[in-house]
């Protein structure tokens, strides 16, 4: 199928629509069938606190059910000890809420299988506990008693320096979205975690700016302050104290 | 500096939003996440992630705009991750495997077939070619999606087409010699 040059975009009939061989046909098909597994989709719903709906298979279902007995089996676990899997991608999901439920053991895996990740629903519960729609078990808010997360994952590239690096990419993202208070949660782990890291001063920063971003002027500034005199003639004091609203002294 | 008020608390109406978006769009997600070359594992992960700052955005996104939305929002995780080149999940060795796994199952071998046309397809193209023809965006949505201008959506999408119809059909003819079709 040609078309002329300059034609306008919106001409473009698609290809599943018009003249598409069969073979072609089935690519486009096939494209448009490939998508997560069900019990990917399944563990990606449980960790956003949400139900899947087109989870109603064998797959899902045993998922589902062994993630049931995991919930009700283990303690609660914190998101400190996630970081040995973590991915980038996931920091922000993991230190975004509540970790509800983690595994004490392995799914009876096959060679891809991948325990369910440890959910950190977006909707934190009014109450001390939450009922896991899913499955009935009742879950416990977050806890620094952390069990380890059973999910298979290679440590970061770089061991703590990439660990660190992740953090704070992690929370420019969050920023970077709008997604400021999250931001904050992961400033906050990353301090916990790295109290005297290497990007501190950017951990600290970002603080400053994520608070002003929400609103929290008095913690912002205060904490500005004492950056700026701990920092004084760097080019992050001056963008702090900037963001913050402070006169450089 | 004028700060924003701080986000209001989410509820229930929220939830269940979110819970439509996600069961409508997830798998959408997921693919164009792997379309950065995500593993599966990965993707899952980013997924999740693209939801979650969806969540925290759900009252500046409008109805008409959430797939828009949670794709910018997935491409720009997988930037987090250095995922900026896209190209298509492909093994090594596919044009191999092709003939030999051509009858362990119809689906499979489609999506082998899929794999393997879609990376002949040159990678500054086949995103929007796929975000086009698979996930069925207009062609604005991609411009905006991708910021880029309207004209190079078409050209992209116009080069994408020859390149994928010629791979498809170099596949075919590969095929057709074998004797599958």
């Amino acid at each position: 199928m040609s078309r002329p040059l300059g034609e306008a975009p919106a001409a473009f009939e698609r290809l599943l629509a018009s003249d598409a061989t069969d073979l072609e046909r089935r690519v486009l098909e096939a494209a448009r069938d490939s998508g997560p597994s069900a019990a990917a989709s399944a563990r990606m719903a449980r960790a956003l606190g949400v139900s899947a709906a087109a989870v109603g298979t064998a797959v899902a279902a045993k998922g589902l059910a062994a993630d049931a007995v995991a919930v009700k089996a283990t303690a609660v676990a914190g998101t400190t000890a996630v970081w040995p899997w973590i991915s980038i991608a996931v920091i922000g999901l993991a230190v975004a809420g509540a970790v509800v439920g983690t595994r004490a053991g392995h799914r009876a895996p096959g060679p891809q299988a991948v325990p369910p990740a440890v959910t950190a629903p977006v909707w934190l519960p009014p109450s001390p506990s939450v009922e896991d729609r899913s499955t009935g078990a009742v879950t416990e808010p977050p806890s620094r008693a952390a069990a380890p997360a059973q999910r298979r994952r290679a440590a970061p590239a770089g061991g703590d320096l990439g660990d660190q690096v992740a953090f704070i990419d992690s929370a420019r993202a969050a920023m970077s979205a709008g997604a400021d208070r999250r931001a904050l949660e992961i400033l906050r782990r990353y301090q916990d975690r790295y109290p005297t890291g290497s990007f501190r001063p950017e951990a600290v920063a970002l603080k400053v700016e994520a608070l002003m971003k929400l609103g929290r002027e008095a913690e912002a500034r205060a904490l500005a302050e004492r950056f700026v005199a701990e920092h004084r003639g760097s080019l992050l004091a001056r963008r702090v104290a900037d963001v913050a609203g402070l006169s450089q002294r | 500096m004028a700060a924003p008020a701080a986000r209001r608390r989410p509820t229930e109406v929220d939830r269940v939003r979110l819970e439509r978006i996600f069961n409508a769009h997830h798998v959408t997600v997921w693919r164009a996440l792997r379309r950065r070359g995500l593993s599966p594992e990965a993707a899952e992960d980013a997924t999740q992630e693209t939801f979650l700052l969806a969540a925290e955005r759900l009252d500046d996104i409008r109805p008409e705009s959430e797939r828009s939305f949670l794709i910018a929002t997935a491409l720009r995780v997988a930037n987090t991750l250095g995922r900026k080149t896209v190209r298509w999940e492909l093994d090594e060795d596919m044009d191999q495997r092709l003939a030999a796994h051509r009858d362990t199952g119809e689906r499979r071998a489609d999506r082998q077939l899929c794999n393997l046309v879609l990376s002949k397809v040159d990678p500054e193209l086949v995103e929007v070619f796929v975000l086009y023809e698979v996930e069925e965006l207009t062609s604005p949505e991609i411009a905006e999606l991708l910021a880029i201008p309207l004209g190079s959506v078409a050209s992209r999408l116009r080069r994408a087409r020859e390149q994928f119809r010629t791979a498809a059909a170099r596949v075919e003819k590969t095929l057709h010699r074998e004797g599958e079709t």
